[in-house]
């Protein structure tokens, strides 16, 4: 397994003070904006969390390292074993029958290797309400988290106010530890979730990592290696040719590759081994935008002291009848983020945002709102120079259609007691919510197993493959994707083995 | 290069390497100090077999001005040969020497024609070559001494006063040779760390004579043996600044480099000669300590507590450019009104980028978070109070924040 980032084995700390005792304690700056001060970087539109946990290459060296060169698109990426999952948010619907429609596989394919990843990696949720069936119900959980009074309090809101058919609310699949599990221990509550989880609570691939290398004694992970290209042997099998954090250079072999480098430098790779210079590629993404909601009768009341620190609650909107073509949302308590980050998104003065936030905090929340892969128009191209230059872009009419789901959800999210702030709906960029796929697709540019049609024994394994892209979170949905082509291609060299 | 790089600077106590210790330092580094009068070491004394064991980086900066005889056998040459065959014993990821733009073979003082040997001697992929400008700013010492002392004389006779000069202040150097010794990989092994863009001897002398003592300076051009007699007469009458000769001829004999395109790899803009002279490292923190002060109060309406006037003042010297920005005259009176001077949805403009830093800052201390996470009832009416006096008070600035913000 080659790593472009530097190995550090990780440990969980006990505990962390809870985000109240941390807001009100003169030292507590030490976590909120860590004493090496990261927390106060220029940060453009990147993720909360991403401010607050170290991330090598974030600032550049990702997309200068893998040679990317985005127009209008922001590609994020770290060069850190666990990458963006020490990151992100978490969010882990499943993708169902619908969604995967059109790929070259059907769902019973799919479904054992997402109650493996759900087993491994560890989800928290619920399966008794409407969000149940949109999310995924043969998945087994750990007991769902505890919701917030915000959370609460809408979710009572929309029961009451009758089910309807083009809306559903319910709570938000997490990939977040109720139970202790594998080393990792339970989410204590203490609402910092942004800031980092000290107790491994919320899963990243780094701790699969770190278990996977005591597990088998047949896997050695080299870091700091960058794959450059890959070119086939004569013999059979493939060359990689990695540089290394010093400039150096490192070459491998094998007779099988798995790409599984993150979709964009994939796809690059990928079009390198295979000469496909200036061929036009779909890139899929699921364009997003953000909202305020204010809960009128939790207004006066007090923050809580405990609580989970990331997404409360789940929604779906449909869009058209067209079977798939819906948005898929989540809600987040607005105390659970820096109030820095809201301030910035106010049209008062700081003083009157801090002003604002002192009295709205306890009855704000924070919605983001994806819409399907098909909104996107967003094109990646090998140039000569062996870079992928990304070209980001949204379907005609993009802005019209935001503002006809935001009123939509305006209305839906009224009849359950919150209220939409009046201009707070605010534009992601092209790529900014980091749900990219679709450039190497089954059944059309690779088979059903991630093999590239005329790269024989050259997989991929990640987004890429991914045919196309419903709104709700893909991760999950990825992952046991992986877990399917490894499987399988496993099996394969068993086989093989065996008739030799 | 590990989390916390070990790094060696030798002259880690001289005029650029107590800079460069000083900023290694605020990124997290450990620096161990090689100089004379910091464990006694000097170049040309024999280097302990273990001094570099799990040292990851050397930045060379040490010099001895007194060596005579052939430039093959002076002391910096021997000495830099020694601490460059232990790094390699010791297998140390990075050799940085701090050359100069002077170094060539037939420099016109012994200083360039040594440095050129030097470089002679360097000649792995990680043994890198920075080839300093002409460095000003910080303390008076070294060649910027020189400098800060002729622009003192009302009248100065000089060579070549047209001489293409390429300055560079101690802080961008500094920030270059961080990144020679930080960059996991670099494309060349000689870089040229100067302004691209030259500028003339006389220019940068009027400079800083204007800044740095307030006076106008005359340069009129004499011959060369002339300019060095002068010298060395000033040099005989006492009370008159001192002008070493030797810097002198280094000041006379410095070519040109095309430094452009290193500068962009290392991610360094160099600021101008204006702007490097006018503040100071001392008074460009007073002024940020007096910004903070300001901006910390204006947000949260309440003086701020000495660390979090620390922390934003770090974070502008560490993320930002180091330097205050202009405030309003009535701000450090009334520093609440600054509101009336945020622009509306604007995210580009300095004083809004910076009420964003004090408003991080602010709200990850006590007195600033109570203003934003009340964790106490205060009661639907107080709520809706509070809410409707803050919409009453906006709604005032609002006018004002439309044509001020325009302004600044």
């Amino acid at each position: 397994m080659l790593e472009g980032g530097k190995r550090h084995s990780f440990a969980p700390k006990n505990s962390r003070p809870s985000l109240a005792e941390l807001r009100g304690d003169i030292e507590g700056w030490r976590h909120l904006l860590g004493t090496d001060l990261r927390g106060l970087r220029e940060m453009d539109a990147a993720s909360p969390r991403a401010r607050h946990v170290p991330l090598p290459g974030l600032d550049g060296e990702y997309l200068t390292r893998n040679r990317l060169i985005p127009n209008g698109f922001r590609a994020i990426g770290a060069l850190v074993p666990g990458g963006l999952s020490l990151v992100w948010g978490a969010v882990v619907p499943a993708f169902d029958r619908t969604d995967i429609e059109g790929w070259p596989i059907d769902h019973a394919a799919l479904q054992p290797s997402l109650e493996r990843v759900a087993e491994r990696i560890g989800i928290s949720g619920s399966k008794d309400d409407d969000m149940a069936t949109t999310q995924g119900v043969d998945i087994p959980l750990q007991p769902a988290l505890p919701l917030s009074a915000c959370a609460k309090s809408l979710l009572r809101g929309y029961d009451a106010s009758g089910r309807r058919e083009d809306f559903t609310l319910g709570r938000a699949r997490n990939a977040v530890l109720t139970c202790d599990k594998d080393g990792r221990r339970a989410c204590d509550l203490g609402k910092g979730c942004m800031w980092g989880c000290p107790r491994d609570a919320v899963y990243s691939s780094r701790s699969d990592l770190d278990r996977m290398l005591v597990q088998h004694d047949n896997v050695r992970l080299v870091d700091e290696v960058v794959v450059e290209s890959l070119a086939p042997r004569a013999a059979g099998g493939w060359e990689v040719f990695g540089s290394t954090s010093d400039g150096g250079m490192a070459t491998f072999g094998a007779v099988h590759i798995v790409l599984a480098a993150g979709v964009l430098p994939s796809t690059r790779l990928a079009l390198a081994a295979t000469s496909r210079i200036d061929e036009d590629r779909r890139l899929l993404s699921t364009p997003a935008f953000v909202f305020a909601l204010v809960l009128p009768r939790r207004l006066g009341r007090a923050l809580e002291t405990t609580g989970f620190g990331m997404a409360q609650l789940a929604f779906r909107l449909r869009l058209s009848p067209t079977p798939g073509d819906e948005a898929f949302g989540i809600l987040y308590d607005a105390d659970s983020f820096p109030a820095a980050d809201l301030v910035e998104r106010m049209p008062f003065s700081r003083r009157g945002a801090l002003d604002v936030l002192g009295v709205g905090l306890p009855a704000l929340m924070v919605g983001l709102v994806y819409l399907p892969g098909g909104y996107s128009r967003n094109r990646a191209r090998l140039d000569p120079s062996g870079t992928l230059v990304i070209e980001g872009g949204v379907g005609d009419g993009h802005a019209a259609t935001v503002r006809g789901v935001a009123r939509r959800l305006a209305r839906h999210f009224r009849a359950c007691g919150g209220w939409m702030v009046p201009g707070s709906v605010g534009f992601l960029p092209p790529g900014a919510e980091v749900h990219y796929a679709g450039t190497w697709p089954m059944g059309e540019s690779t088979t059903e197993d991630g093999e590239i049609c005329e790269a024989p024994g050259l997989f991929i394994a990640d987004g890429s493959v991914i045919p196309s892209l419903p709104a709700k979170h893909h991760t999950f949905s990825m992952m046991a994707n992986a877990d399917r082509i490894g499987r399988n291609l496993a099996s394969k060299l068993r086989r093989d083995r065996a008739n030799r | 290069m590990p989390d916390v790089p070990h790094i060696v600077v030798t002259g880690g106590n001289g005029y650029i390497g107590s800079r460069l210790a000083f900023l290694l330092r605020a990124r997290g580094a450990r620096v161990t100090v090689f100089s004379r009068s910091e464990g006694g070491w000097a170049l040309g004394r024999s280097v302990p077999v273990d001094a570099f064991n799990g040292i990851d980086a050397i930045v060379h900066l040490a010099h001895q001005w007194t060596g005579q005889g052939p430039v093959e056998t002076d002391i910096n040459v021997v000495g830099t040969r020694q601490l460059l065959d232990a790094a390699r014993r010791a297998g140390v990821r990075r050799f940085v020497f701090a050359s100069s733009v002077a170094a060539r073979p037939d420099a016109l003082n012994r200083y360039g024609r040594i440095k050129h040997a030097i470089e002679r001697t360097l000649s792995g992929p990680n043994e890198i070559t920075a080839r300093v400008g002409m460095v000003y700013g910080g303390r008076s010492a070294s060649q910027w001494g020189t400098l800060l002392r002729l622009s003192q004389l009302p009248v100065l006779p000089m060579l070549e006063p047209k001489k293409a000069v390429q300055p560079i202040h101690l802080d961008d150097l500094c920030e270059g040779l961080i990144q020679l010794v930080l960059r996991p990989s670099l494309t060349r092994t000689v870089y040229g760390l100067c302004v691209a863009q030259p500028t003339t001897l006389d220019a940068v002398l009027r400079v800083i004579a204007r800044i740095k003592h307030g006076s106008n300076l005359w340069i009129f051009p004499i011959p060369a043996r002339l300019a060095l007699m002068l010298v060395d007469v000033i040099a005989c009458i006492p009370g008159l600044p001192r002008v070493d000769r030797e810097r002198i001829l280094g000041i006379m004999g410095l070519p040109t480099v095309d430094s452009a395109a290193d500068l962009r790899e290392l991610g360094i803009e160099p600021r101008s000669l204006d702007v490097g002279l006018a503040l100071d490292a001392r008074e460009r923190r007073r002024r940020l300590l007096v910004e903070s002060r300001i901006l910390l109060a204006a947000v949260v309406g309440a003086a701020p507590p000495g660390g979090s006037m620390r922390r934003y003042v770090h974070a502008i010297e560490r993320f930002g450019d180091g330097h205050a920005i202009d405030l309003p005259f009535f701000a450090a009176y009334a520093p609440t009104w600054l509101a009336a001077y945020e622009p509306i949805r604007c995210s580009s403009k300095p004083l809004v980028r910076r009420l964003a830093l004090a408003v991080r800052v602010a709200t990850a201390s006590p007195i600033g978070a109570k203003h934003c996470y009340c964790y106490a009832e205060r009661g639907i009416l107080a709520a809706v109070l509070s809410l409707g006096l803050v919409a009453v008070r906006e709604a005032l600035l609002l006018p004002l924040r439309l044509m001020l913000g325009r302004i600044r």
